[in-house]
């Protein structure tokens, strides 16, 4: 596994160098810029119920599958592209272990921006949701640690999945965006969000199981895209979560053997 | 290991409508051997079929006697390639592409990075060791392509146009190290379109055209295949019909074009008894000049590939 922590390393370091990390925090702080008109010109904004109506959904429905989309296609298509994949792949060692440590270090890269996502608008509604007294201020504090605790795990646990579906993608595919956004934004987010019985064939749907259990949301404050009315359980949504990451890297591990680099 | 370095059987590969390599049946044991052939000839799609990187659409690859496919990662103990593309891993320092690709080969810690210092080493390139690949030329670059490539001294080293971009010093350097490589009974296979590269290093040659096996052997072999093949002079002057019409009456040529009024190209399977001939005909001054082919590497190609490939 020495190699697969290797290539991590080197995924990241290339994710995160020199100017690449700035169209994810671009993307993930977009919300924020909503959420602080919001707050500025919005009356008698609640900032709590502003975070969880507003910034949960749309961090899942706009941040996750663009964040993860930006970071982890490039790592696999420049090294596809350019024909570079094949220093990794003529070493004596089974593919499926690059491409782990590729996966990994995209993953890891992913992280930061979601971290911004999550805290610089919370920091501003913290900043103005003051409580009268010390017993209801740490109260409060609690449930903004659980909401955006619960919000930063639910992003970074579904990035495992969607950046696993992004790497099967790039190494499946000439094509990997168009399928990515099919898979993460069409299927996932807004066939995931379709009243009926299919949604649980979605992505999205077991995103919600998490959301509605560790950052509390049950309604969405513009009311597009409403939240599914019987999220699947923590545990059933995490085995939901790892059933298509595990599949998604198995298959991709297949692919590589297919694909010729030319 | 009693097996073929590289053995091909058919091996064939299409791109589409493309025909990238057809039928190649080729063994090489050890020692250097050039693969020769103009850009598009077949070296580059022969090197990935070898390596794995692409599958064969008919026909098959033996290293060491082990059949490789893509995804087949064992013969990598005993292969070291250095592809034609350049790098691409420009953001890394030299030393940590090598140790990236030493880890991944399955060394750790101190080892590898004492593989690394060792290959660095044997290509000139330790000063530059902590030079990110994007501020390094061409030429140092092809270098730590090398490098690369004999992290693990494999027995077989394939290296696709490894001299591309170098500078004489650096040429020569990488010359000596591929000779050092075939002493020791190692197996080089070294792929080039420059072809006094290849003829400065070996007389082992594997010549490719338009994906199909030209010629193999020996560069005398070579030249003596090619022995029942036309030969050609290229007279300049004046009155030059007369000379063609007589040499024509003599049956001395195999064919013969006219270029203007002042050039013919002469084409004989005898070109000692042409140039004989030629002094006599030519002997009232009507010939100025006279070249013929020469022997030379670059001669024996063009020859083989009836000048059109280059």
């Amino acid at each position: 596994m020495n190699g697969v922590m290797t290539v991590t390393a080197f995924a990241w370091r290339q994710r995160v160098r020199g100017l690449r990390l700035l169209a994810p925090l671009a993307i993930a702080l977009l919300p924020s810029l909503v959420l602080l008109l919001g707050l500025t010109f919005g009356h008698n904004p609640d900032p709590l119920n502003l975070y969880r109506r507003f910034l949960v959904p749309v961090s899942l429905y706009f941040v996750l599958p663009f964040v993860t989309m930006f970071v982890m296609l490039p790592v696999l298509q420049e090294l596809y592209s350019k024909g570079a994949i094949g220093y990794f792949f003529t070493r004596p060692v089974p593919r499926w272990q690059p491409l782990l440590g590729l996966f990994l270090g995209g993953w890891l890269a992913t992280i930061p921006a979601f971290l911004a996502a999550v805290l610089v608008p919370a920091a501003m509604c913290m900043a103005v949701d003051q409580a009268a007294d010390t017993e209801t201020m740490t109260n409060l504090t609690e449930v903004w640690m659980q909401t955006v605790g619960g919000l930063f795990g639910v992003l970074v646990l579904a990035s495992l999945a969607y950046g696993a579906l992004c790497l099967l993608f790039g190494v499946w595919s000439k094509k990997p965006i168009l399928w990515s956004f099919f898979a993460l934004f069409i299927w996932g987010v807004l066939f995931g969000t379709l009243p009926g019985d299919g949604q649980m064939w979605s992505l999205h749907y077991y995103l919600f199981g998490l959301a509605r259990e560790w950052c509390g949301i049950t309604e969405i404050w513009t009311g597009m895209f409403p939240p599914v009315e019987n999220p699947p359980t923590v545990f059933v949504s995490l085995m939901g979560l790892g059933l298509v990451m595990t599949v998604s890297l198995l298959l991709a591990a297949f692919a590589a053997r297919q694909r010729d680099i030319l | 290991m009693s097996a073929p370095a590289i053995k091909t059987v058919g091996l064939s590969r299409w791109y589409g409508e493309v025909q990238g390599l057809a039928g190649l049946d080729v063994t090489i044991q050890h020692g250097v051997v050039g693969l020769l052939g103009p850009n598009g000839s077949g070296k580059s799609t022969l090197m990935r079929l070898l390596t794995g990187q692409i599958h064969a659409s008919r026909g098959y690859v033996e290293i060491f006697g082990e059949r490789m496919t893509p995804g087949h990662f064992k013969s990598f103990r005993v292969l070291g390639h250095a592809p034609g593309e350049d790098i691409h891993f420009e953001n890394e320092r030299a030393c940590d592409f090598l140790l990236l690709l030493a880890k991944l080969g399955g060394e750790s810690g101190a080892s590898a990075r004492d593989r690394v210092d060792k290959a660095l080493d044997r290509i000139g390139m330790t000063p530059k060791a902590n030079v990110r690949l994007r501020e390094m030329s061409k030429g140092m670059r092809q270098r730590i392509k090398v490098a690369q490539a004999i992290l693990f001294e494999p027995p077989l080293l394939l290296l696709d146009e490894p001299l591309n971009g170098m500078d004489p010093p650096s040429r020569r350097q990488t010359l000596d190290l591929v000779r050092e490589y075939s002493n020791t009974e190692r197996t080089v296979l070294l792929a080039s379109h420059v072809l006094h590269e290849v003829d400065a290093i070996t007389d082992h040659l594997i010549m490719l055209h338009h994906g199909r096996l030209l010629a193999e052997g020996q560069l005398s072999d070579i030249r003596n295949l090619i022995e029942q093949k036309p030969r050609r002079a290229t007279i300049r002057g004046k009155g030059l019909t007369q000379i063609a019409a007589k040499l024509l009456s003599e049956d001395r040529l195999s064919g013969l074009t006219m270029e203007g009024d002042d050039c013919l190209h002469l084409d004989t399977r005898d070109l000692t008894k042409l140039l004989l001939e030629l002094q006599q005909v030519g002997a009232d001054g009507q010939i100025e000049t006279l070249e013929t082919d020469d022997q030379k590497l670059d001669a024996v190609y063009d020859m083989l590939v009836g000048g059109s490939a280059r």
